[in-house]
C-alpha cells in the first residue's frame, strides 16, 4: 500500500447473493489513484462502477479484498472520510426541507456547517437563488448541483462524484466539465468521478479505468489507451479480398462498405500497400486512424456497433 | 463531543423540518389536551348538576400533569410515538439519506445521535404538554368556579417534582421499550411501515394478550413457569415500577410472585440495552443503498 496514492483498491471483492442468485458485481479490482487529477471511472450500466464507490465510502462491506483512502484502510479508520466529499447515485437530501436546510444537516454531519462557504458554492454552481426553496421542487440538474455543493461543503481533498453531470442540459454540463477541473488543476483536489457520457471524460479526466462486469479491463491516461493499438484506416475495393489478404498477418475490422481499419502500426503501412497492390487491389486511401474514446471503450466492453 | 453535539443539532433540524413527523408528536398532544379542557368546560357549562359534582371534587394538577405519560401507555398514544420513532431511524432508508450523511461518521455514532434527539423530542414534547394540559384545565376550573388543589407551596411543589420525575421516566422507558422493537424492524427492513405495523402489533399484543397468552400456554402445555414469564414483559416491569413508587407495593399480576423495584429496573435497563445493541449491531453491517 503506497501512501501518496489517494485511493487504493487491493482485490476489492463484492459478491451479491448466494447460490443461483450469486453475482459478483465486483472482482478483484486494484485501483491507484494519484493526487490532483481528475480520474474518470468508465463503465456500462451494472459494470460495478457504483458498488466500487460504495465500498471506497464505507458504506458497502467488501466481500474481499481492501480500501485504502489516502493510505488509510477505511475499515479500521473511518474518520479519513472526513476528508472526503461524495455524491452516489444521484443527490438525494430531505425533500420536506429547503436547499439550505439540507446543506446545514450535511454540512453538520461532516465538519460543521460554514455559511459564508455554502453561499459561494451555491453561488458558483449557480442555484444560490433557490436555496430557500424545498429540495423536493428542484429539477433534477438543481440536485445534482446541489449534491455538488454538500460534497464541497467541508472543503474535502478527495472528491467522489458519480454521474455528476446527470439530468444537466449542455450549457450545465460544460459548466460543470470547467468546474471539476478546477478542483483538480486550480484547487489540487483529487476527482473521481463515474460517467457513462464518453465525451464528458474524454473532456474532464486525466486519468481513466475501464470496469466490465466488475472487472477493470484498462487503466491509463487517455494517450496510453487509445495509442495502445494504432489503427490504419484504408478505402480499398474490393473490400472482401483486402480483408482476406490482409487477414494473415493483421487483424481487420470493416468500417464502412469500402472502408477497412486494419490494426498494425504505422511502420507496417508499405507492406500493407505492397501486399494489396499485389493482388491488384485498388487503395483509394490509406492513412493512421485515431480511435475515439467511445470507440475504445465499446470495443473493450465487446459492444459492437 | 463537539462533534456529537454537531450531529444532534443536524438531527433537530430534520426533525422539524418534517412538519408530518412534528404532527404526529409535537403538535398532536398539546392539541389533545386542549380539546379535551374545552369539551369538559363546555360540558359543565351546559350540566349544572356535572358541574357541581366536579365543584365538590375537581381535578388535581398534580394528577392532571401525569396525564400525557400515562397516555403513552394508551394504545393511540403509543401508535403516535411509534410512527414518530420509526420515521426518524427509517426515514432515511426512505429518503435514501444514509449514504449522504454516514461517511465519516461511525455507524454507532449515529444510531446513538437519533436515540438521543428522538428522546429529547419526546420529553419536550410531554412536558409541555403537561404545561398546557394544567393551565388549561386550571383556567376550566376558573371558569366554572372550581378550586385547583393541591396548594402551591415549596412541600407540594417538591414532591410533585419528585413524583413527575418518577412516573415520567418509568412510563418513558416502558414505551421506548416497544418503539426500540419497531425501530429494529424497521431497521432491517428498512421500511417505515413495516416498522410502525410491528410497533403497533407488539404493542397490542404487550396490551391486550400476554398475560393471558401465558396463562392459555401455561394451561395447555400444563407448565406453571410458563405464566411466570410475565416478569420479563416490559409493561409487567413499568407497572410493577409505578406501583412500587406511588405506593410502596409491587403490582399483582395473577399469582405471580412479584419482583422488587430494583429487579423490575433491572429488566427493563436490559430490554433497553438489547434493543439498542441490537439496532448498533444490524445498522453496523448493513450495506447501504
Amino acid at each position: 500500500m503506497s501512501s501518496s496514492l489517494i485511493i487504493q483498491t487491493d482485490a476489492l471483492t463484492k459478491v451479491f447473493g448466494r447460490g443461483r442468485r450469486r453475482k459478483v458485481a465486483v472482482n478483484e479490482l486494484n485501483l491507484h489513484i494519484e493526487p490532483h487529477q481528475v480520474y474518470g471511472f468508465l463503465g456500462v450500466n451494472g459494470a460495478g462502477k457504483t458498488t466500487t464507490l460504495r465500498m471506497i465510502l464505507g458504506l458497502m462491506r467488501p466481500t474481499n479484498g481492501r480500501a485504502y483512502v489516502f493510505g488509510k484502510d477505511i475499515q479500521q479508520h473511518p474518520s479519513v472520510l472526513k476528508r472526503v466529499g461524495a455524491m452516489v447515485e444521484g443527490a438525494t437530501f430531505y425533500p420536506y426541507l429547503s436547499g439550505w436546510h439540507n446543506l446545514m444537516v450535511v454540512g453538520r454531519s461532516m465538519n460543521g456547517f460554514d455559511a459564508k462557504i455554502a453561499e459561494q458554492l451555491l453561488e458558483q454552481l449557480g442555484i444560490a437563488n433557490a436555496k430557500r426553496v424545498k429540495f423536493r421542487a428542484y429539477s433534477t440538474g438543481m440536485k445534482q448541483r446541489l449534491g455538488i455543493v454538500a460534497a464541497l461543503l467541508h472543503n474535502p481533498d478527495l472528491i467522489i462524484l458519480d454521474e455528476p453531470t446527470n439530468g444537466m442540459d449542455p450549457a450545465g454540463i460544460r459548466e460543470m466539465r470547467h468546474f471539476i477541473r478546477e478542483l483538480a488543476h486550480v484547487h489540487g483536489k483529487t476527482v473521481f468521478l463515474t460517467s457513462h457520457l464518453l465525451s464528458e471524460v474524454q473532456a474532464t479526466c486525466d486519468r481513466l479505468a475501464i470496469i466490465h462486469q466488475g472487472v477493470l479491463r484498462r487503466e491509463g491516461t487517455l494517450d496510453e489507451l487509445l495509442n495502445q493499438e494504432s489503427v490504419i484506416e484504408a478505402e480499398v475495393s474490393p473490400i472482401e479480398r483486402a480483408e482476406a489478404v490482409l487477414q494473415a498477418n493483421w487483424r481487420t475490422e470493416r468500417f464502412s462498405d469500402n472502408t477497412l481499419h486494419i490494426y498494425a502500426t504505422k511502420e507496417n503501412t508499405p507492406a500493407i500497400v505492397y501486399q494489396l497492390a499485389n493482388e491488384n487491389i485498388d487503395i483509394f486511401s490509406i492513412k493512421p486512424y485515431q480511435l475515439s474514446l467511445e470507440e475504445y471503450f465499446l470495443r473493450e466492453v465487446g459492444i459492437e456497433v | 463531543m463537539t462533534h456529537f453535539l454537531m450531529l444532534c443539532r443536524a438531527e433537530w433540524r430534520k426533525i422539524i423540518g418534517n412538519r408530518l413527523l412534528m404532527g404526529c408528536l409535537i403538535y398532536t398532544w398539546p392539541l389533545v389536551g386542549i380539546v379535551i379542557a374545552c369539551i369538559l368546560t363546555l360540558a359543565f357549562a351546559l350540566n349544572s348538576e356535572a358541574r357541581e359534582s366536579y365543584v365538590a371534587d375537581p381535578f388535581r394538577w398534580t394528577d392532571i400533569a401525569l396525564i400525557p405519560w400515562f397516555l403513552l401507555n394508551n394504545p393511540l398514544g403509543r401508535l403516535l410515538l411509534i410512527g414518530f420513532s420509526v420515521t426518524i431511524f427509517a426515514g432515511e432508508y426512505q429518503y435514501r439519506t444514509w449514504k449522504t450523511i454516514l461517511p465519516s461518521n461511525p455507524r454507532w455514532i449515529m444510531m446513538l445521535v437519533k436515540y438521543v434527539a428522538m428522546s429529547g423530542f419526546i420529553v419536550i414534547a410531554l412536558t409541555v404538554t403537561s404545561f398546557i394540559v394544567v393551565a388549561f384545565i386550571g383556567f376550566m376550573n376558573l371558569i366554572v368556579g372550581a378550586p385547583y388543589p393541591p396548594t402551591l407551596n415549596i412541600n407540594t411543589l417538591s414532591d410533585f417534582l419528585q413524583d413527575y420525575l418518577l412516573n415520567a421516566s418509568v412510563l418513558f422507558f416502558a414505551t421506548l421499550v416497544v418503539v426500540g422493537i419497531g425501530i429494529l424492524i424497521s431497521i432491517i427492513t428498512r421500511s417505515v411501515l413495516i416498522g410502525i405495523i410491528a410497533g403497533v402489533f407488539i404493542s397490542f399484543i404487550e396490551f391486550l394478550g400476554i398475560p393471558a397468552l401465558l396463562a392459555i400456554a401455561a394451561g395447555i402445555l400444563r407448565e406453571e413457569w410458563i405464566r411466570k414469564l410475565i416478569v420479563f414483559v416490559p409493561s409487567y416491569n413499568a407497572d410493577n415500577i409505578v406501583s412500587w413508587v406511588n405506593f410502596n407495593e409491587p403490582a399483582v399480576y395473577f399469582d405471580v410472585e412479584p419482583l422488587s423495584l430494583t429487579e423490575s429496573v433491572g429488566i427493563l435497563t436490559m430490554w433497553l440495552l438489547i434493543l439498542f445493541g441490537l439496532s448498533i449491531f444490524v445498522f453496523q453491517y448493513q450495506d447501504i443503498d
